[in-house]
């Protein structure tokens, strides 16, 4: 009788353990996990892609970028390390703070333009702690400028509003399939993001996609430009 | 990187003026080339299903000889196709579906084509609303295509195409829904508006597609 109930037992162990393989990926893990390496270079080779990912932070949506890159990601990852060269990357920023640079971790102030017309050039600035998990993931989240002044780096946001640089090494090492996730909330910006999201909500998506796939695009052209 | 998140003294009406007529122009879909966009299109379906199932698919390819941006979804419907056919074809409903459109209404149904009037708000604060209209031809291959084309209108170029795989025996269906519009062409302010600005064209066409999509899905989960 208890020989029959522990091969029960065993066999509902195993047939969870198959369909939990079968899945392939966890739901916490990024979209992009559930494709298997091969179909997911092939898919990343044929163009720009990006993800709306629901299933990784409840409650969220988060935009994902991926790209291939040609160069190895130690290559790649010293391009995202390169902040003082970010304005020649990426039209938008137009100047780069370095404030606190270690081993694990740089605190940096990005300005940029939100909007060229003519001659109104709307400019805005933030300042982002880069934490270091080397040589794979980069994890930023966003500090307060007075605790900043402080030299106070404690980040305070809601780590499920962290944005995520991930590199996933690929051709036996000599190319890195480059991922970014992103979350902004236009909404508590101030008054015109609200009006925006509110007419139409997924306008928020649509920002953060174009972000991510503009960024991931940067950092490829850099890497193929050989600077 | 940048992640800009603080839009406090963007010009209102501009704005929603350029994303109002997106949308409305993106209430739409291109003929078919050789290998057409986007490439994820030609993935195993089952795979494509299952990716889709903890989101969406995007994807931003340049096409054409004015290299134009056309923006490409996938979404997982849990309807068959035929309920998703109707649910994109039931043009009278999208003035309901869509937050901005104000009328669709069919001009000419003849064969296998549709001519179909739209009518977006551009904007509308307190008294003031501004509407703009145009007209779009589908072509159709029911139920598994349904091609876009411009026929009148401020915005130009517009172009794309509906797709819809079955999937899961029949049951569930990938949707694709790609399309392409020029923004710039709408007005010389909106032009000059977008003309530094990649990020915010690609917003724009992103977020539109992205709302079709999600309504048409929507609905034929709900028929």
């Amino acid at each position: 009788m208890k020989n029959r109930a522990f091969r029960k037992t065993i066999a509902a162990f195993a047939l969870a353990a198959a369909v939990f393989s079968a899945a392939g990926a966890n739901a916490a893990d990024p979209i992009w996990k559930q494709l298997d390496p091969a179909q997911l270079e092939k898919l990343l080779d044929g163009g720009r892609v990006a993800f709306v990912d629901r299933a990784q932070r409840p409650g969220k949506e988060l935009a994902v970028s991926g790209v291939i890159v040609n160069a190895p990601p130690e290559k790649v990852w010293n391009i995202l390390a390169d902040y003082e060269s970010y304005p020649k990357m990426i039209n938008q920023i137009t100047r780069v703070k370095v404030i606190e640079k270690k081993s694990d971790f740089a605190v940096v102030q990005f300005y940029m333009f939100l909007i060229k017309l003519g001659p109104v050039k709307i400019q805005t600035d933030y300042i982002q702690k880069w934490k270091y998990d080397k040589p794979r993931k980069i994890t930023i989240v966003s500090l307060d400028e007075k605790n900043v002044k402080k030299k106070k780096y404690n980040e305070t946001d809601d780590p499920a509003n962290a944005i995520i640089w991930e590199l996933v090494p690929t051709s036996d090492g000599k190319r890195t399939m480059l991922f970014h996730t992103t979350i902004s909330d236009i909404a508590e910006s101030g008054m015109v993001g609200k009006y925006l999201v509110e007419r139409q909500p997924t306008i928020q998506i649509g920002f953060d996609l174009a972000n991510a796939l503009i960024q991931t695009e940067a950092v490829k052209t850099r890497a193929a430009s050989g600077k | 990187m940048a992640n800009p998140t603080s839009l406090k003294r963007l010009p209102v009406a501009a704005v929603c003026a350029i994303i109002a007529v997106a949308v409305a122009v993106c209430a739409s879909a291109a003929p078919a080339a050789k290998k057409e966009a986007p490439s994820w299109k030609y993935m195993d379906k089952q795979a494509l299903a299952r990716l889709l199932e903890k989101g969406e698919i995007a994807s931003v390819d340049v096409v054409g000889p004015e290299k134009l941006e056309l923006c490409s979804i996938g979404i997982l419907a849990k309807a068959p196709p035929e309920k998703v056919w109707r649910a994109i074809t039931e043009f009278d409903d999208y003035e309901k579906m869509m937050p901005d459109m104000s009328a669709a209404k069919v001009l000419e149904r003849s064969g296998n084509t549709a001519l179909v009037e739209f009518t977006v708000t551009v904007l509308k604060v307190s008294m003031l609303t501004i509407s703009t209209d145009y007209v779009l031809k589908y072509t159709f291959d029911a139920p598994r295509r349904a091609d876009i084309s411009w026929v009148s209108g401020k915005v130009k170029n517009v172009s794309g195409y509906w797709e819809l795989y079955p999937v899961n025996g029949g049951k569930n269906t990938v949707v694709i829904y790609s399309i392409t519009s020029d923004l710039a062409s709408a007005s010389p302010l909106v032009g000059a508006a977008l003309q530094e600005q990649p990020a915010t064209v690609m917003s724009i066409n992103l977020s539109s597609a992205i709302v079709l999509s999600r309504v048409v899905v929507d609905k034929a989960e709900k028929l």
